[in-house]
């Protein structure tokens, strides 16, 4: 090791590793899949609702030791991607779903899909997956069968 | 390959029709606009205003580039030598370099009609160069560094627009399926909103009423630069394919010698793209206000496809 390097190791400040980039491709093929213990329900007007258990935080979880239920009432269109969100359909597919049905520009759908799946991704609501739910199957790599809500 | 023309500050060329804009900085007299591809960033444009004599010679900029991209990564190599070809009939100097396995056309002119220097970068990776060259080609060949006639291409994602060369682009605000673009010259102003998705804005925020989208998505940000009071005069319209509001009022602005401005705003959904859009032209009363209402109004209120 040439001294600057070894000074540098020694003294210099450590850089911030750049997080892993993802190849563009590989996240349209993932596929977005529903928690399967969420509970959740289609309304008829199309809308969806998740109910998500929220633990109670502070004094109140001192008084009332109980979990709350709360309900996350999707929009219009929220709605339309969670009900694609069933293991068949990857990232690229409601991409091309969203530029149809709503007419969007596609680097607008692919942005908007993005902060949305993050979102429900934080909330544990969904989870990628490599490939299609019933591709997997078919190479023995899924066994139990999702529950359908 | 299909092309489309995009344009922006003052300058035009022909780029493959998925490619977009995603960085765009600065305004008319120095800026830089980077255009992606699907997948990764394909094309970079860079410009300054510089009065013909204070312009460096072209190698010595060459050679400044070179270092600048030596400097920022030391794997870089350049290939073949410095090839003098032409943009829009002005010398230019073309330089290609590798990084690994991606490759990239520097392109260095200086245009004396726009008295600008110009900094073009287009790149590829090392094993598309082949299928690549036509598009290379093509937008060399179609680069317009000054554009003739008195109108400027403006375009923004799916959003294209011809305006007279005397307004600048002031402010602009990019959100998902939101773009709102100010221009401003010295005697007026346009201020265009192109709201996406436009059956859902509407019927899940508006209760389907465009002039409550006006009053809270367009309006708001207009009103932070002037002073507009409410629509006197409200007329409704429909076509076939689109359906909106044209709102006229005027106001003056000024305590000691006050200014007469003429305002105009026409929102309307587009069917068809489902977007609705709106349109506010701001214009100084003056001999020539008329004329210019007129000729703005003819390119602006048909900009939807």
């Amino acid at each position: 090791m040439k001294i600057p390097e070894a000074l540098s190791k020694l003294f210099g400040r450590k850089k911030a590793r750049a997080p892993p980039s993802i190849d563009r491709d590989v996240v349209l093929g993932l596929v977005p899949i529903r928690n399967p213990a969420i509970e959740w329900r289609r309304y008829k007007s199309g809308e969806v609702a998740i109910i998500v258990t929220v633990k109670r935080r502070g004094l109140m979880a001192r008084i009332d030791k109980g979990e709350k239920k709360k309900k996350i009432i999707l929009d219009k269109m929220g709605s339309h991607v969670w009900n694609l969100c069933d293991g068949e359909h990857t990232f690229g597919d409601i991409v091309e779903d969203l530029v149809k049905t709503y007419k969007m520009h596609r680097r607008e759908a692919e942005l908007s899909l993005a902060s949305y799946f993050d979102t429900l991704m934080k909330k544990g609501l969904i989870s990628f997956i490599p490939g299609k739910l019933s591709t997997l199957r078919e190479r023995g790599e899924v066994k139990q069968e999702t529950p359908q809500t | 390959m299909v092309f489309k023309t995009f344009g922006w500050n003052g300058f035009e060329l022909k780029v493959p029709k998925d490619w977009d804009m995603s960085i765009d900085r600065g305004g008319f007299d120095k800026g830089y606009i980077r255009l992606d591809g699907l997948k990764f960033p394909r094309l970079e444009v860079s410009w300054e205003q510089y009065k013909e004599d204070k312009v460096k010679p072209l190698n010595d900029i060459v050679e400044a580039a070179k270092k600048h991209l030596r400097k920022k990564d030391k794997n870089v190599r350049f290939i073949g030598k410095d090839r003098s070809i032409r943009i829009y009939r002005h010398p230019a100097k073309r330089i290609r370099w590798r990084i690994d396995g991606d490759e990239g056309y520097l392109i260095i002119w200086y245009c004396d009609k726009s008295q600008r220097l110009y900094r073009l970068q287009i790149f590829f990776k090392q094993d598309e160069y082949w299928s690549f060259k036509n598009v290379i080609t093509e937008i060399l060949k179609s680069f317009k560094c000054h554009v003739g006639g008195n109108l400027y291409t403006w375009t923004a994602l799916d959003f294209t627009l011809k305006l007279p060369k005397i307004f600048r682009l002031e402010h602009r605000i990019y959100k998902v399926g939101k773009i709102a673009l100010l221009f401003e010259s010295k005697d007026s102003a346009i201020f265009i909103n192109r709201i996406g998705m436009a059956n859902v804005v509407l019927s899940e925020k508006y209760d389907d009423d465009l002039r409550k989208l006006l009053e809270e998505e367009h309006l708001p940000d207009i009103r932070k630069r002037f002073k507009i009071p409410k629509f006197k005069r409200v007329r409704r319209f429909s076509d076939e394919r689109h359906e909106g509001f044209i709102m006229t009022t005027s106001y003056k602005s000024g305590i000691f010698m006050p200014k007469e401005f003429f305002v105009k705003t026409r929102v309307w959904t587009c069917e068809p793209s489902n977007k609705i859009y709106a349109v506010t032209m701001v214009i100084r009363k003056g001999s020539e206000a008329e004329k210019m209402r007129s000729r703005l109004e003819r390119l602006l209120f048909s900009i939807c496809p």
